[in-house]
């Protein structure tokens, strides 16, 4: 099987992903998800200026809240994950994956470095169920990546390297090429490319150059924001088209919620990213810590290259037979 | 470039989930096609020349008479 290409598009809200350390809250039928990602501004406006003017300070947020929810106390339910609000500082971090496009490998969803439960409110009206609102702050980075396992149930080892995650095709910003040059053998973008030497993007639309410039390409310089080389002698310019990443050099975070894990009798799990240039043969990107409870979460970073191609694999310890994992991976690229 | 000349730094597995390579063993398996990146990217090495019988000795100081 090829590597997949996520759907795109519109989505309603049967679509919605929503786990907190390997709840899924979507149980409880909450009636709004809102995720929130702003930057932090001030005025900078004064005397002598008709109209008021901000400029950001570098500080970036992001905000989590979940409203409505039915109040359910049975086991795996809202008020057993979120009974409990964090308040002191050696609490740990809650771990909150989200989706808005579906639950399906290869489409986008956002974790958060680190969650903080901040609100968790309980109501109760005249002739209506029980219903409970929680209110998450977010503390550090909301991580955008995408979904290498979708929440499913696997009952035997195996991997996804058979439909691995492409990350040109990933949700992702396509950047514009407005011209390459044989001067420095430099490509211009009419914006910041967000590159870094080492990267490797898939060109495409892009006219006129010798050698032609469309395809995978590594990026040799990056000499301004806007322009940047790659491994090409460029003898004459070209024009027009666009780049996508491929590889990327700034390491990643992966993500795993288990929402539910049967030992049978073995004696865990192993969780395992891996990644590949050429998605014939991979390596490992990271490993989770053996799973051996029944719900759980986990947040890992690895550092330096991730490769175009990602899969996950699951490896179950011990000699045993019987049990099951429902779990979600993801991949979020620095 | 044949896989036989490289020993595995990681794991290497396929898309069928076969293992092709477990780390420190040689690369007789890998695709020719995936040797330059995974050699490049530090993944795979170079494996040591199997010395000779005759080399080892002179290795050792124990040259022929």
């Amino acid at each position: 099987m090829p590597a997949v290409t996520p759907t795109t598009g519109k989505f309603g809200s049967s679509k919605v992903l929503f786990l907190v350390d390997g709840y899924s809250m979507l149980a409880a039928k909450i009636q709004s998800l809102r995720h929130k990602v702003g930057i932090v501004t001030e005025p900078s406006h004064g005397i002598g200026d008709g109209w008021p003017e901000h400029l950001p300070t570098g500080k970036r947020f992001a905000e989590l809240a979940q409203e409505g929810a039915f109040f359910d106390t049975s086991p795996g339910s809202s008020h057993a994950a979120l009974n409990g609000a964090s308040a002191e500082p050696t609490d740990p971090a809650r771990i909150a994956c989200v989706g808005f496009a579906s639950n399906a490998v290869g489409q986008p969803f956002t974790g958060y470095e680190g969650v903080l439960q901040a609100e968790y409110e309980v109501l109760s009206q005249l002739e209506q169920l029980q219903r409970a609102n929680a209110m998450h702050t977010v503390s550090g980075k909301a991580e955008d990546g995408v979904i290498v396992h979708a929440l499913t149930t696997e009952t035997a080892d195996g991997n996804s390297e058979g439909s691995s995650v492409d990350n040109t095709t990933a949700p992702q910003r396509t950047v514009p090429i407005t011209s390459s040059a044989a001067a420095g053998d430099l490509i211009t973008c009419p914006a910041p490319h967000g590159l870094a030497v080492g990267d490797t993007v898939l060109i495409s639309g892009h006219s006129g150059s010798t050698p032609a410039l469309n395809g995978v390409q590594t990026v040799a310089t990056t000499p301004s924001l806007t322009t940047f080389s790659v491994s090409v002698d460029i003898t004459v310019g070209g024009t027009g088209g666009s780049f996508v990443r491929a590889k990327t050099n700034a390491g990643a975070v992966g993500y795993l919620q288990v929402t539910d894990h049967q030992l049978g009798s073995f004696s865990g799990a192993v969780v395992t990213l891996r990644h590949s240039d050429d998605d014939s043969v991979f390596v490992d990107l990271l490993a989770f810590s053996a799973e051996t409870l029944a719900r759980h979460a986990q947040r890992v970073t690895a550092a330096g290259a991730v490769r175009r191609y990602a899969a996950q694999s699951l490896d179950r310890t011990g000699a045993g037979s019987g049990g099951s994992i429902t779990y979600l991976v993801g991949l979020a690229r620095n | 470039m044949k896989g036989t000349d490289f020993v595995a730094v990681v794991r290497l597995t396929n898309k069928a989930g076969e293992v092709l390579a477990a780390a420190g063993s040689a690369c007789d398996s890998v695709p020719e096609a995936s040797l330059e990146w995974l050699e490049r990217d530090g993944l795979i090495r170079r494996a040591e020349p199997t010395a000779s019988p005759r080399r080892r000795k002179a290795a050792a100081g124990e040259g022929e008479e």
